[in-house]
Order: C-alpha cells, then structure tokens, then sequence
C-alpha cells in the first residue's frame, strides 16, 4: 500500500516537472522567438525562410530543453542554434542547386522601406531610407561570418563576449571579423557622402 | 613659430571633431538600420499567416488508393505485355503462312515442271520406238547370199 502511494507521489511528481518544463518553454520561446526571428530575418532577407528556420530552431531546442545547463543565457542558445541551421539551410541549399526552387530574398531597397520612427520629416525619411540601403548593401558583400558578427552586433546589440559565446568563436576572431566588416562599411558610407 | 603651433592645434582639433562626427554619424546609421530590421520584422510577425493544414487521410482510404495505383499500374503493364506477345504471334502467324505459302508455290512449280518433264520423256520415248521401228525397218531382213549357208544352219 505504501509502495503504491510512492509510486503515485513520483509520477504525480514527474508529471508536474514535466508540466513545468513545458510552461518553461513555452515562456522562453514566447519570449525570444522575435529576437531569433529578427536574427534570421536580417540574415536571410527571406521571411519565409526565417519563419521556417526559427520553427526548426524553436523545435530544436525544445527536444534538447532537458538538456540545457544554462551555461548561457537562453538567447545565445537559440542564436547559436539558429546560426546552425542557416549553415545548414544554405549548405543544402549548394548542393541542391540543380532543383528549381527560387530564393525569394527580399531586394536591398525593399527591405530599406521599413524605416525607423524617428524619421518624421520627409527629408529625414530619404536620408534614412538610402542610409539603411547603403548598409543592406555592404551586408550583402561581407562574408557569412562577418555578416553574423556584424548582425549580433549592430541589430542584437551584443557585446563581444556574447557575440564570441554565440558563435563558438573566440573574442578576438569576433573583433577581428568584426573590424573588417567595420571597414568595408565606412568605406561604402565613404564613397557615398 | 606661434602661428605654426596654433595651426597644428586647429587641425588636430578639425581631425578629431570630424572623426567624432563621422562616428556619431554611423552610430545613427546603424541605429537606423536596426530600428528599420526592427520595423520590418514587427511588421511580418504581426502579420495573419494561413496555415494550410493538409488533411490527413485515413489509413484504410489511403491503402484502398494505393491498392487501386498497384492494380492500375499492373494491368496497365500486363496489357501492355500481353499486347506486344500477341503482335509478336501474329507477325510469327504471318510469316508462317508466307512461308507456307510460298512452299506451296515452289512445290507446285516443281510439280508442273516435273510433268512437263515427263511428258517431254514420254513422247521422247515414243519418238525412240517410232525411230527404232523405222531403222528395224529400213534395215534389210535378208542375210547376204554370202551368209547365206550360216543362215540356213541356224534356220535348222
């Protein structure tokens, strides 16, 4: 009678745990799936994509939630999840270049249409709008490390050390990707001023 | 000298005021880039997206079309088998027959020449008689006096 009541105490008990883990989740993914989403987004110039990718990323990591340590934060789990399966993405992407399937990229001047808010004035909304193209521009040209750096950099507003945690690499490969992606687009802000 | 000091000083203060403006002025840049990807994935994100959920068939309707594809696959194969076989058995029937046919010919020939032959040998034959009668004819039946004697042995 006793073993049964332990028995049931336990099951009740995973049950519980299990119920937690999934409200835990939920709250996480909840709360950063716009940040991946945004990560993925900027990466790939591709909504449907992006939305495809964070599905996986957020599916993913919902399969290894019970294996996350919390040895970093949640985001940089996802983000380096997410960097994962866009690696992923394109690598099928070369070998299957033989399939019709059309890339639906978002043109440079279609994405610089989203324009910030404090661009009240029309001339403001012009200078904006070419300054945010000139940028898609140049990010269009960096390689696809620097582009991840530069994105977590400049559009998640991470610091180098998260920037280094998310990535895998090590904070100085970060500075210096991050440097030459720096140059490349003072040069392009440069040659057109 | 002073003037050359004061000039010195006035640039390295242009060079610096202006690499502080240029960086001010990419910190905006960047700013409005990222308020803009902001912007935009809002924007797709609030966006209502339809989910088309593909139906999912039943297992004993989706065996019942696989069956059906199996025995339309099959028969269609089969037919186009039995199809070929049987084009193939009247080219053979026909070839047969041609054969055949042409036997038929060539014996008949042969047949025809034969009796032709035999005609010719048979009234060959008869001319041989007549030739021999007439030679049996013409030839004198009477030995020469000479033999005469011998003759009358022999009539004996």
């Amino acid at each position: 009678m006793a073993t049964a009541n332990v028995l049931e105490e336990l099951i009740t008990s995973n049950q519980r745990d299990l119920e937690r883990t999934e409200t835990d989740f939920a709250t996480v993914a909840q709360t950063h799936r716009p940040q991946v989403f945004r990560f993925l987004l900027a990466s790939m110039r591709d909504p449907d994509v992006a939305e495809t990718l964070t599905q996986d990323c957020l599916l993913k990591a919902h399969r290894n939630w019970a294996s996350f340590r919390g040895e970093s934060s949640v985001l940089t789990w996802l983000l380096r999840i997410a960097i994962n399966l866009q690696k992923d993405y394109w690598r099928n992407r070369r070998l299957q270049f033989w399939r019709q399937t059309q890339m639906q990229s978002v043109s440079v001047d279609e994405a610089s249409e989203w324009l910030p808010s404090q661009a009240s004035s029309p001339e403001a909304q012009v200078m904006a709008r070419e300054q945010v193209k000139q940028v898609w521009r140049v990010v269009e040209t960096l390689s696809e490390r620097q582009k991840t750096v530069f994105l977590l950099r400049h559009v998640e507003e991470m610091d180098l050390l998260e920037i280094a945690e998310t990535t895998g690499l090590n904070e100085g490969t970060v500075k210096a990707h991050l440097s030459r992606a720096m140059v490349k687009v003072r040069a392009e802000m440069r040659k057109s001023q | 000298m002073k003037h050359q000091d004061e000039m010195k000083q006035a640039n390295s203060k242009t060079g610096a005021t202006s690499f502080e403006r240029e960086e001010q002025e990419l910190a905006g840049v960047f700013a409005a880039y990222r308020e803009s990807v902001q912007a935009w994935s809002s924007d797709v994100m609030s966006r209502e997206r339809r989910v088309v959920v593909s139906a999912r068939r039943p297992l004993s309707f989706r065996l019942a079309t696989f069956a059906m594809t199996a025995v339309l696959l099959a028969s269609v194969i089969t037919g186009g088998v039995v199809q070929h076989e049987r084009n193939v058995q009247d080219a053979q029937r026909v070839a047969q027959q041609k054969a055949d046919d042409q036997k038929l010919a060539e014996q008949k020939v042969a047949q025809e020449k034969k009796a032709a032959e035999n005609q010719l040998a048979a009234q060959q034959g008869v001319q041989d008689d007549e030739l021999l009668a007439d030679v049996d004819s013409d030839i004198a039946q009477d030995s020469p006096s000479a033999m005469e004697p011998l003759a009358s042995l022999m009539a004996k």
